[in-house]
């Protein structure tokens, strides 16, 4: 027998289907859309070695820090006083990166002392096995105590101005009042920090040359 | 329904492909730099303390055997020695007061002799000026005291 299909004129299907359909189509819209939002703007970094699925942390490229001898320090170091430390900081990645705390090596970890401010000759008698007797300020007994900046330093992306980021590290070197007598008119590698507190992505850079501390 | 179907469909997809983006890396907030090992940062020190001025020995009294050693203060200095030679007034100096805090001095009660005085000034323990120069001669004599 043949039966024709149709819709009957009570039951109006179309508009229930057509109704799941716009629902549909505007979560799918939105979805979609969100996804490209998503997607112009964020960034593409580097992924850790075997990386995969969701739930992974980026990994980003290491700052630099290096000692420059330019601008010169203000507030040189005296026996039981501090001094200035001067770096450069370079910041390999295509985003800002905020520097906001830094951790230091214990306090028996000493500088070495430098001819001059090139520091490539050693000076005899202010060495870090002397010892010369130059810390970092604050440091403790113990390795990695973290220090935060009195204001957050932003160095800007690879490649934009402000980077590398000069700045003066204002009385954050400290020398005790046995320094040797050979520790006099001396430049100073300090030794390693151990590592930085700093999250990359936002922030307006910070202009160089500037001026930083930690104080406590 | 074929509609429906292709909706539903779609947006599976598109659930998979956000899935298939690692998402979380690219919060920027979350993101944490390090530090490479061999970073160096570069500091300097100051010179040694001025040669102390005006250094100048007198006797205490005429009839005393001792001698008050006095000279300017020298700016960023902790502490002054004080040395005396009975040899001459440019060699055999010897200690005769570390730690002086003050900007003069006095002997205790000299044998007799002939005395010349240096003050170096000192900046914590191991930093000092050279030596200033030498006081003019001062003598102690057992019957005339000093002069």
């Amino acid at each position: 027998m043949w039966i024709r299909r149709h819709t009957p004129a009570h039951a109006a299907p179309r508009p229930k289907a057509s109704r799941r359909s716009k629902i549909l189509g505007i979560v799918l819209g939105t979805v979609l859309a969100a996804a490209a939002a998503y997607a112009t703007s964020t960034w593409v970094v580097n992924l850790n070695g075997g990386s995969s699925g969701e739930g992974q942390s980026a990994s980003v490229a290491n700052l630099t820090i290096t000692a420059v001898a330019s601008p010169p320090a203000s507030n040189l170091l005296y026996p039981g006083g501090t001094g200035d430390v001067v770096v450069t900081i370079s910041n390999p990645n295509p985003f800002p990166v905020t520097v906001t705390a830094m951790q230091l090596p214990d306090n028996v970890t000493y500088a070495t002392g430098y001819t001059t401010s090139a520091l490539t000759t050693t000076q005899s008698g202010c060495l870090a096995s002397t010892p010369s007797d130059v810390t970092w300020n604050y440091a403790t007994g113990s390795n990695g105590s973290s220090h935060s900046l009195t204001t957050p330093l932003t160095v800007a992306a690879s490649g934009q101005a402000n980077n590398p980021l000069v700045v003066t590290l204002t009385n954050d070197a400290a020398m005790s009042v046995n320094a040797p007598a050979a520790c006099v008119s001396t430049y100073f590698s300090m030794p390693a920090l151990t590592g930085v507190s700093a999250t990359g992505g936002a922030g307006t850079a910070t202009t160089s040359p500037a001026t930083d501390a930690w104080t406590s | 329904m074929g509609r429906l179907k292709i909706a539903s469909l779609a947006l599976g997809i598109a659930v998979l492909v956000l899935r298939a983006d690692p998402a979380p890396m690219a919060v920027a907030s979350n993101w944490s730099a390090s530090l490479q090992l061999d970073n160096t940062a570069e500091s300097g020190s100051g010179s040694a303390p001025d040669v102390p001025g005006d250094v100048m020995a007198s006797c205490t009294s005429p009839t005393a055997a001792t001698v008050d050693v006095t000279w300017d203060a020298v700016a960023g200095t902790s502490t002054y020695a004080v040395y005396e030679s009975t040899t001459s007034s440019s060699a055999g100096y010897v200690l005769a007061q570390g730690d002086v805090s003050a900007t003069s001095w006095t002997t205790d009660s000299l044998p007799m002799g002939t005395y010349w005085f240096e003050v170096a000034a000192y900046d914590g323990t191991n930093w000092a000026s050279a030596d200033s120069s030498a006081t003019s001669a001062r003598t102690i004599t057992l019957s005339l005291g000093c002069s």
